[in-house]
């Protein structure tokens, strides 16, 4: 079963004789420190709430905005809440919605850019003309829009997520299927008699899946500066629930007064997550893309 | 490399001892072990053999282009007596860095262009896009010999002049000129600064058998008229002789064979004379080509003995003892690395046992493929000026062709690039809807909109590609790609006739034992095992048409022969009708029984394999015939100089071929020449094919037949 799926994950990865994705992979430093960051922030995430050495949302009026000690390692807010106790919780909140975000976008975008692609003529310009129309809007104004619409909270900014993702990976499903369709085994498998259902999911599907696996991780990152970016503007999860772009804005108005690690260590987590993403997400590509590796 | 030690002075270039590594991936290749040979003053010499034996490696090596991974390990390379190539300057890029190499590339400077030019392989693409062709050939004496633009301009008009090219093209860029045309300024640009050397790396590859000859010819009286050395390379040995005064055959990075280019016909090496003898040829009687077995050996370790030995018929225990690969001469400038010298005549005797015959197709069917009137035309990308133009502009891939075949007969398409040959093939392979005309497969009447129909008959037709790398998913292994026909169409029964199925067509395909190619991908195989693999899918079907789309042309030469003579198995014993497309009229003759010439979308000729290559009817045909027989005399002389002049054309006179027909008349313009039955089945499109089949008829082609007596004979 392991060597199975191993196998499968080289064949999914790399389809020529120089490349073996998972050797490459464990040579690369770059992907190393991204999944190193990634399986901590993973491990924060799941066990968070045992970490936390106190509830992130009782308050403490007699001890607000204590700077860093051995009680409180990144101190307080002006709540007297501990920060590091927040941290955790909102690392967990914020996976969790560029997790389903990001997914919930990689299986509308996916089946949309495929359908485009395959299928072409109108359906390719209805489903191509309202990507455009969503690429069109800056994520971030487009998210206020919702969650004008709707009101602040989490499903505005999963939603948020979903909409403003959806047009890249339905671009890149489309062009890989562009390449394919032509490509001379699916000629062969139509010469066969084999039918568009066929060739979509034997032929097509396998194929688009890992340039938008690259796409799936660069999303991640995006995904979780666009929840802390609404929550900064106060347009995402409402007080008081730890929210890291949140967090931000609440210790805004105290880095001038010298309070600064109210801000500054939701910042640090957000910075390093999303390089994490990224650097995983470049790592794969590399890995996929044979032309990239030297 | 302090200074230059002079040796070999009476030599252009001298050769010595080479060997050249490279390292991949940790591992060394031997890439050339001890490659010898000199080049004298206005010589030519052709280095033969199939890919992967060096034969590229060693012209980066003279030019001193190697990639950085590779290493001159021992020998030297002479450019007039001076060293310019050895182990020190590395004969790469490596080394730049400091300033020894630095020395090295100021004399590489003075050797490149001046003294040692190269045509690379797919030379087509090695001229810039963008800039007029004036331009390019200027930049090389206003940058290497520092003329003024004016002196540029002056010499860069003689210099085309000279290789025969009108002087618009001065000023055309390079998509306006045909490929021939393109191989034309690339040779004038090789020859510009005079180089006492030019390396031509497979010069002719990327074009039509025509054109091919002309290029020949072109680099054939260039040199003589600039007392040239030339080092050609190719993997086609009959055109490499025709331009070479000696042959060097190379196999596993050394020379096996040296000898003079007029006696390629008795080769020594058992390697050389199958090579020759993998080949179809025209201007002999057809007799059994056979494949070399096996593959070359694998260059990561030191060969002692005959790099040949595992796939030599006549190999015996001395081959492998150490020394039994140096070259020893057995005759006046004919050097032969191998003990055994085998008498190989008794190879040439089999007569054509792979002779295509046809079929007894026990049904009521007269017509397995009936295409009438048939017609494709494809729109051109519309954009801005296609709308505002007052007609939109199309391409005419195939205009009004009708053809019938038979069940069980075995057919050839030849055309050249852009004939319309593969449109046709993929009607016929019932992927592309014609635009007019119809076709019937099978007796059926195609409705290219009836799914349930197309599927029906696509059991009956199957396709073979050109391209056996792209023609099975990189993802599928060779279980899974053959099993899909099977699994689309439901044609078995259940897991064991499934899985027998998969494993006797991999048998018939010769892919043995079946559980070593089973889970195997394509990456894994060569391209003759990948081209099997996708014969085989196409047979699991069972069809009971085979359309065959240059399935060779994309394969090494040795592999070739294994691919037709399995096609010509198949065929037989199945009674399968063939239809196989080609450029190559040779191959074609090989494998089917009749011949249809198409030219632009337009059958020009048609009949009976043997009666329309010995007596062609249609100056077109003749010319293919005359070019892949390998003319004796002049390209030029003998067919003509418009024939040369292929360019790609908006709209075509009403005889599409009039422009470079050297028979052509007015009356070839304005009318539409009739299809002219000749007898036997043999019809061809032209308004002198009468005249011409006659006189055919009288000489026959190939015997010294040339178009200015055949003008004459015509009475024109």
């Amino acid at each position: 079963m392991y060597s199975q799926t191993i196998n499968r994950v080289r064949r999914t990865f790399g389809a020529g004789k120089y490349r073996d994705p998972i050797n490459y992979f464990l040579r690369s430093p770059t992907g190393l420190v991204g999944l190193g960051i990634l399986l901590v922030y993973a491990f924060l995430a799941i066990f968070g709430p045992d970490l936390a050495p106190y509830n992130p949302l009782t308050l403490h009026l007699n001890q607000e905005l204590l700077p860093p000690s051995a009680a409180h390692i990144m101190g307080t807010d002006e709540y007297g809440r501990d920060i590091w106790s927040r941290i955790l919780y909102a690392i967990r909140l914020d996976m969790f919605i560029a997790f389903a975000a990001v997914s919930a976008s990689y299986l509308i975008g996916v089946s949309l850019g495929i359908l485009s692609g395959y299928l072409g003529r109108i359906t390719d310009n209805v489903i191509m003309r309202i990507m455009d129309i969503l690429l069109s809007f800056p994520s971030i104004l487009f998210a206020i829009a919702i969650a004008i619409a709707i009101g602040p909270g989490f499903v505005t900014i999963i939603i948020a997520v979903i909409v403003v993702s959806i047009p890249g990976f339905a671009r890149i499903a489309r062009s890989t299927v562009l390449s394919t369709k032509n490509d001379l085994y699916v000629t062969a498998s139509i010469s066969q008699g084999g039918s568009k259902l066929h060739i979509m999911f034997q032929h097509i599907l396998p194929s688009s899946i890992s340039p938008t696996i690259v796409l799936y991780a660069l999303s991640l990152g995006n995904a979780i500066i666009v929840a802390a970016g609404l929550s900064f503007l106060g347009v995402g999860i409402p007080p008081p629930t730890p929210e890291l772009g949140a967090m931000i804005t609440e210790g805004l108005q105290f880095v001038v007064s010298g309070q600064w690690w109210v801000s500054i260590f939701p910042g640090i987590f957000i910075v390093l997550i999303v390089i994490a993403f990224n650097m995983l997400g470049d790592t794969i590509r590399e890995v996929t893309d044979v032309t990239m590796r030297r | 490399m302090e200074e230059f030690e002079e040796k070999y002075s009476d030599y252009v270039l001298y050769v010595e001892n080479l060997s050249v590594v490279y390292t991949l991936k940790g591992r060394t290749v031997y890439a050339l072990t001890d490659v010898s040979f000199g080049i004298r003053e206005s010589e030519a010499i052709g280095i033969v053999g199939e890919s992967g034996c060096g034969k590229s490696t060693l012209a980066m090596a003279i030019s001193h282009i190697l990639s950085q991974n590779s290493r001159v390990t021992s020998g030297k390379i002479y450019y007039r007596g001076k060293v310019i190539v050895d182990q020190e300057s590395g004969a790469s890029f490596t080394l730049r860095e400091n300033s020894k190499s630095r020395k090295i590339e100021q004399k590489l400077k003075v050797i490149r262009w001046n003294g040692i030019s190269i045509i690379f392989q797919g030379a087509l693409d090695s001229l810039n896009p963008l800039l007029r062709i004036g331009e390019q050939i200027s930049d090389i004496f206003v940058y290497k010999a520092g003329m003024t633009r004016e002196q540029a301009r002056e010499r860069s008009r003689e210099l085309l002049s000279g290789v025969g090219l009108d002087l618009w093209v001065m000023d055309a860029f390079p998509h306006q000129l045909s490929g021939g045309m393109k191989q034309r300024v690339i040779i004038a640009m090789a020859i510009a600064l005079r180089p006492g050397l030019i390396i031509a790396d497979e010069p002719t590859t990327s074009l039509d058998v025509i054109t091919q000859y002309r290029i020949v010819e072109e680099i054939n009286r260039l040199r003589s008229a600039f007392k040239l050395s030339i080092i050609n390379i190719s993997h086609d040995i009959s055109l490499v002789s025709h331009i070479s005064d000696r042959i060097m055959v190379m196999y596993a990075g050394r020379v096996i064979e040296k000898l003079p280019s007029n006696h390629f016909e008795r080769a020594s090496h058992p390697y050389t004379h199958m090579l020759v003898q993998s080949l179809p040829r025209l201007d002999k009687e057809v007799s059994v080509i056979s494949p070399i077995r096996g593959a070359p050996p694998s260059l990561t370790r030191v060969i002692t003995g005959c790099p040949f030995y595992e796939r030599c018929d006549f190999h015996q225990d001395r081959c492998t003892a150490e020394g039994a690969s140096d070259l020893r001469v057995i005759g006046s400038g004919h050097e032969v690395a191998c003990v055994i010298l085998p008498v190989m005549e008794k190879m040439e005797k089999g007569t054509r046992a792979a002779a295509p015959m046809d079929n007894d197709f026990s049904s009521s069917l007269t017509e397995v493929i009936s295409i009438d009137h048939v017609s494709k035309i494809f729109a051109k990308k519309t954009g801005i000026r296609e709308i505002t133009a007052s007609k939109r502009s199309e391409i005419v891939a195939l205009d009004d062709v009708s053809l019938v075949v038979s069940p069980g007969e075995t057919v050839a398409l030849v055309g050249e690039t852009g004939s319309g040959k593969t449109t046709l093939s993929r009607i016929i392979g019932l992927l592309e809807v014609p635009s007019s005309g119809t076709v019937r497969i099978m007796g059926d009447a195609v409705d290219f909109q009836n799914g349930k129909q197309l599927k029906k008959l696509r059991t009956a037709v199957q396709t073979i590609f050109q391209d056996p790398f792209q023609s099975i998913n990189p993802r599928f292994s060779v279980r899974k790609a053959i099993s899909e026909p099977l699994i689309i169409n439901k044609l078995y029964r259940d897991q064991n006739e499934f899985m027998e199925t998969i494993k006797s067509a991999l048998t018939d395909a010769e892919l043995t034992p079946v559980e070593d190619y089973l889970e195997k991908y394509p990456h894994e195989l060569s391209g003759g095992q990948r081209q099997r693999v996708s014969i085989a899918r196409a047979m699991v079907m069972k069809p009971k048409i085979l359309v065959a789309d240059e399935p060779i042309s994309m394969l090494d030469v040795s592999l070739r022969a294994g691919i037709l003579n399995f096609m010509n198995k198949i065929v037989r014993t199945l009674g399968l009708t063939l239809f196989y497309i080609t450029h190559d009229i040779a191959s074609a003759r090989y494998v089917s029984k009749k011949i249809y010439v198409l030219y632009r979308g337009t059958i020009v000729e048609s009949g009976s394999t043997e009666d329309l290559i010995k007596y062609s009817a249609h100056p077109y045909t003749i010319a293919l015939v005359l070019s892949s027989i390998g003319l004796s005399g002049l390209a030029s002389e003998t067919l003509g100089e418009k024939i040369f002049e292929a360019t790609e054309q908006d709209h075509y006179p009403k005889c599409k071929f009039a422009p470079r027909c050297p028979l052509a008349v007015d009356r070839c313009f304005t009318e539409e020449p009739e299809k002219l039955d000749l007898g036997a089945g043999h019809y061809a499109k032209c308004h002198f094919a009468g005249d011409i089949y006659n006189y055919t008829r009288k000489i026959g082609i190939g015997n010294g037949l040339n178009m200015a007596d055949l003008k004459i004979k015509v009475g024109r």
